[in-house]
């Protein structure tokens, strides 16, 4: 049998719907447009590629960016070292920084979450451990943690993810255990509390459906941050291996050649630029409708 | 003010100690130092085991981490595997030219970042309001490892008239000074641009436009005033961010800062070096931020230092 919540959830998501659309910005607008073609390029990379990314073809390397009509020969965004494809390699790109982002923002989303909640409501000895552990990683700029993690791992998606994830859960613990103490002492708690409701319960019904906005708004922030971190660590030489695909592995690459062939540089960056732009036009529209009192 | 410092001053020693344990525990993972420092096939194992005795690396690890926080408190960082000399002299040379850097980049972006959020306030909505705003939220999205290189291609490479790397003249500082600012410079002119539209709407401004100051005046002595909390914490906040940028730009750039010597220290597992420098950029990092909260006290004197 359905919960009375339930029961109402079909027209309220209905009507949030709703909302959202009228609150929709032409910047907003802007931001969804780039993220859906950011994510559907990712998605059908083999369909849109015109040739495959690790196609080598020696006698066309370095061949600089050139448009003869639809079906032609000529490398739109020219050509790599090897003689292969800038634009499909970024096409094929795509898909790694977004599995990459989102893994890292889902790891490092839910364990910061947990974390803080816990922490904000229950107090005590191990909030105050939790709280010091935030500190401590705070004063420790991510990027020389994920450089010393990826030194320990092999480089592969999951374990950037993982890297990731562990160098950016300390923002969620922080929010979420602040929102976590101020929402314990409102009156619908207590309310809870009062007909019976145990902790599991008040956390699972009352405290986490509440913090959903704003954990919507940090990761949307977040995604951003990791598409340019997995580049940054792919650009110091610690990411994927050489030769995957990355847009940090591209512009590596590019670096080398920047003098004769500067398409290897730019265009990857440029692919960077409109993904993070498209994600952070959503991430401020969303918090403008959702949080409008996160200051991130 | 000074319970302050002193409560500050000893959560700076526990933030400086958990740092290095952290660099401590990590870089034990990361391989083994005397592996990348003789070659395996030429060497016996006799050398090794003399190297690793030399080293200390023989003695247990919890061992390794008493000598260590032991020598730490004395304010001795060890010796440097791979130049064989003291760590401290050794980071404190580099340290001069990291803070050279982000200086500068903090001064570009807020003799730039600053005007610009104004201007974009005052002509909310105008052409120049909606260049500005398009134009910091790409600087934002810009990485410094993309604009780094672009700049050196545009700057240094096609038209000659600044160097691609190096330290020392103006002319060097220019371009690592310009990738690393433009990220705080982005920032700022939003955020000062959604502070002076917030404070231009407040009683006090329109009290002071009603008593007859002009514009000029109204903007600097009441609304950049009140402004400037947000602006200070701001730079405070991107203190962290500027040193996680600076690791990159001084690669870019050839810099000879401490980010650099930490990513090479890190690489050659020279493990005192990379906590050395580990330390060095937590101390500048958590100092900036305590410099940033007793300024909330002379900037807005309702701010109790407490």
């Amino acid at each position: 049998m359905a919960s009375p919540a339930q029961r109402r959830s079909a027209p309220s998501v209905d009507r949030g719907l709703r909302v959202l659309g009228r609150r929709l910005t032409l910047r907003a607008a802007l931001g969804l447009v780039l993220v859906s073609t950011f994510v559907a390029v990712a998605i059908s990379a083999p369909w849109l590629a015109p040739r495959a990314p690790d196609g080598q073809d020696i006698t066309q390397r370095l061949a600089p960016p050139r448009y003869d009509g639809a079906g032609a020969t000529g490398y739109v965004l020219g050509s790599d070292q090897l003689g292969r494809d800038v634009l499909s390699r970024i096409i094929y790109g795509a898909r790694i920084s977004l599995v990459v982002s989102a893994l890292a923002t889902l790891g490092a989303a839910a364990a910061g979450t947990v974390l803080g909640v816990f922490s904000g409501f229950y107090g005590g000895p191990a909030d105050q451990v939790l709280m010091r552990i935030v500190d401590v990683q705070m004063a420790f700029p991510y990027l020389l943690l994920a450089i010393a993690f990826m030194l320990v791992v092999p480089p592969s998606i999951p374990d950037i993810a993982i890297v990731l994830a562990i160098s950016g859960w300390v923002v969620y613990a922080r929010i979420m255990r602040i929102n976590a103490l101020a929402l314990r002492e409102r009156e619908f708690v207590a309310a809870a509390r009062a007909i019976g409701a145990r902790n599991r319960r008040i956390l699972a019904r009352h405290i986490v459906p509440n913090l959903v906005p704003t954990i919507t708004v940090l990761a949307t922030t977040q995604i951003a941050q990791f598409i340019v971190a997995e580049a940054a660590l792919s650009f110091l030489g610690l990411g994927l291996p050489p030769g995957v695909p990355s847009w940090g592995n591209l512009m590596n690459e590019g670096r080398q050649y920047l003098d004769s062939a500067w398409w290897m540089e730019v265009f990857p960056g440029c692919a960077i630029i409109v993904a993070t732009a498209g994600v952070g036009l959503l991430g401020d529209w969303l918090r403008d409708i959702l949080d409008p009192h996160l200051r991130i | 003010m000074l319970p302050l410092i002193v409560r500050r001053g000893w959560g700076l020693v526990l933030v400086l100690l958990s740092v290095s344990t952290v660099a401590f525990v990590v870089l034990r993972f990361t391989g083994d130092p005397v592996q990348m420092m003789l070659p395996p096939e030429q060497t016996t194992p006799e050398q090794v085991a003399r190297l690793r005795h030399l080293l200390g690396l023989d003695k247990p690890v919890w061992v390794q981490y008493a000598d260590f926080v032991g020598n730490l408190a004395t304010g001795n960082l060890g010796e440097s595997y791979r130049y064989a000399a003291p760590v401290t002299p050794l980071v404190l040379a580099r340290v001069p030219a990291t803070l050279e850097l982000a200086g500068a980049a903090i001064a570009v972006a807020v003799a730039v970042g600053v005007p610009l959020g104004v201007l974009s306030a005052v002509r909310k909505d105008s052409v120049l309001d909606v260049l500005v705003s398009s134009a910091s939220f790409l600087g934002i999205a810009v990485p410094v490892f993309w604009l780094g290189p672009v700049l050196i291609l545009l700057f240094a490479v096609r038209v000659h008239w600044l160097p691609t790397s190096g330290i020392g003249t103006w002319q060097q500082l220019v371009l690592p000074a310009v990738s690393l600012g433009t990220y705080p410079l982005a920032q700022l002119a939003r955020l000062v641009r959604s502070e002076v539209l917030d404070v231009l709407s407040e009683d006090f401004v329109r009290t002071a436009r009603s008593k007859g100051l002009g514009e000029r005046a109204v903007l600097t002595r009441h609304v950049l005033r009140k402004a400037s909390l947000s602006i200070v914490t701001l730079i405070g906040l991107n203190v962290g961010v500027l040193m996680g940028g600076a690791i990159i730009t001084e690669t870019i750039f050839a810099w000879p800062g401490i980010g650099r010597l930490v990513v090479q220290a890190i690489s050659f597992r020279d493990f005192p070096l990379a906590q050395g420098a580990v330390v060095y950029i937590a101390l500048i990092t958590v100092t900036a931020n305590f410099l940033v909260d007793l300024s909330y006290g002379l900037l807005d004197p309702r701010v109790k230092s407490t």
